[in-house]
């Protein structure tokens, strides 16, 4: 099973991705990062991996392994 | 069904751009083709003068900051000093267009064997959001604040539209960030603009729409449907010239 895996301290939250998500599988976490970002977290029962949050995001938060 | 991807180790380095800067999207693309080409340590990136300026600090591989403007005329050089390497000018809409724009369509008009990306923001954003050359009709920045009124100061300009009317370039195209369709649409014009000088074929300009929530003060998601509605309706998205090949 694939993962996607959430570099929370890259995240800026923007936004962008929650945009983009097809399957609403993403939202603000409420947590700050070191940066003082609240950062994304996704809900896992929703998301499909479809790759579109990378795809969209401007800081390389998301990547999605084997 | 799930698509592996792994961010490019040229973008590895956290990036100093605003958040929902178009910029990092475009960078992650570079990064991604000329890390499918097995460039990473065969590419000198001519950095502009403007936010492109962050990547001094965040792009993970060989580049030099130009005066401001003379990104292409930079990347000639390189590409004279050394034809093994891949020769890439990153500049903004300012850089590009209204200082350096004598630069820009030089290299072209001379059909010089580099590729050149041009982010047009709208604006100058790295000094605070000033009207450009491409700022949009009533469009509002610090030297338009009633909007930008183009009797008084002209319609924006379309470089990539006159640099396509030149004989012997080899390829130009406008894309966009403003979603995940445009992206990958884009994704294509940055290998295509890679690949024509990796096979001698010519100069290769592609502009890219790109968000700067910072200077029009809108949040992502206004900005991105402003691009949408705004922006590329002007500003045509596709290719304006391709490959001959
Ligand atoms: C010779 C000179 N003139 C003016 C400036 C001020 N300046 C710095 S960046 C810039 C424009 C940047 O705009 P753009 O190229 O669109 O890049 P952006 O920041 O929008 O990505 C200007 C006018 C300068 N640094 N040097
Ligand atoms: S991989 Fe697709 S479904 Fe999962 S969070 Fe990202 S955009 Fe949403
Ligand atoms: S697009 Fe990237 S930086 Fe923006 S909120 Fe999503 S994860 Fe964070
Ligand atoms: S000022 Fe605009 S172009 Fe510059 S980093 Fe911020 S959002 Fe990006
Ligand atoms: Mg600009």
């Amino acid at each position: 099973m694939a993962t996607l895996r959430i570099s929370t301290e890259r995240c800026k939250s923007c936004g962008y991705c929650i945009l983009a998500c097809p399957s609403k599988a993403l939202r603000l976490s409420g947590q700050l990062n070191k940066e003082g970002y609240d950062y994304v977290a996704n809900d896992e029962s929703k998301c499909t991996k479809c790759g579109i949050c990378y795809t969209v995001c401007p800081d390389n938060v998301f990547e999605i392994l084997e | 069904m799930a698509v592996l991807k792994k961010t490019p180790t040229m973008v590895s380095i956290p990036n100093h751009f605003c958040p929902g800067c178009g910029h990092g999207i475009l960078n992650r693309l570079i990064a991604e083709v000329i890390e499918e080409k097995g460039y990473e340590k065969k590419t000198i990136m001519t950095l502009g003068v403007g936010c492109s300026c962050n990547m001094n600090a965040s792009w993970n591989g060989d580049k030099i900051q130009c005066a401001h403007g003379r990104g292409a005329a930079t990347a000639t050089g390189v590409k004279i000093a050394r034809p093994d390497l891949l020769s890439i000018a990153y500049q903004g809409d300012g850089d590009a267009y209204v200082i350096g724009l004598a630069e820009t369509l030089n290299a072209a008009y001379r059909n010089e064997p580099i590729t050149v990306f041009v982010i047009n923001n709208n604006n100058f954003a790295m000094t605070g959001g000033q009207m450009s050359w491409t700022t949009m009709p009533g469009q509002v920045t610090t030297t338009s604040v009633h909007g930008r009124d183009p009797a008084l100061t002209g319609m924006p300009i379309r470089v990539p539209e006159f640099a396509a009317t030149f004989p012997d370039v080899a390829y130009v195209a406008r894309g966009s960030v403003h979603s995940a369709k445009e992206i990958n649409r884009l994704r294509g014009y940055v290998k295509n603009a890679i690949e024509a000088q990796l096979n001698g074929e010519g100069y290769a300009l592609v502009e890219v729409l790109c968000q700067c929530p910072t200077n029009w003060g809108m949040s992502v998601e206004k900005s991105i449907k402003w691009m949408e509605e705004e922006v590329a309706p002007y500003y045509t998205l596709g290719e304006l010239k391709g490959r001959r090949k």
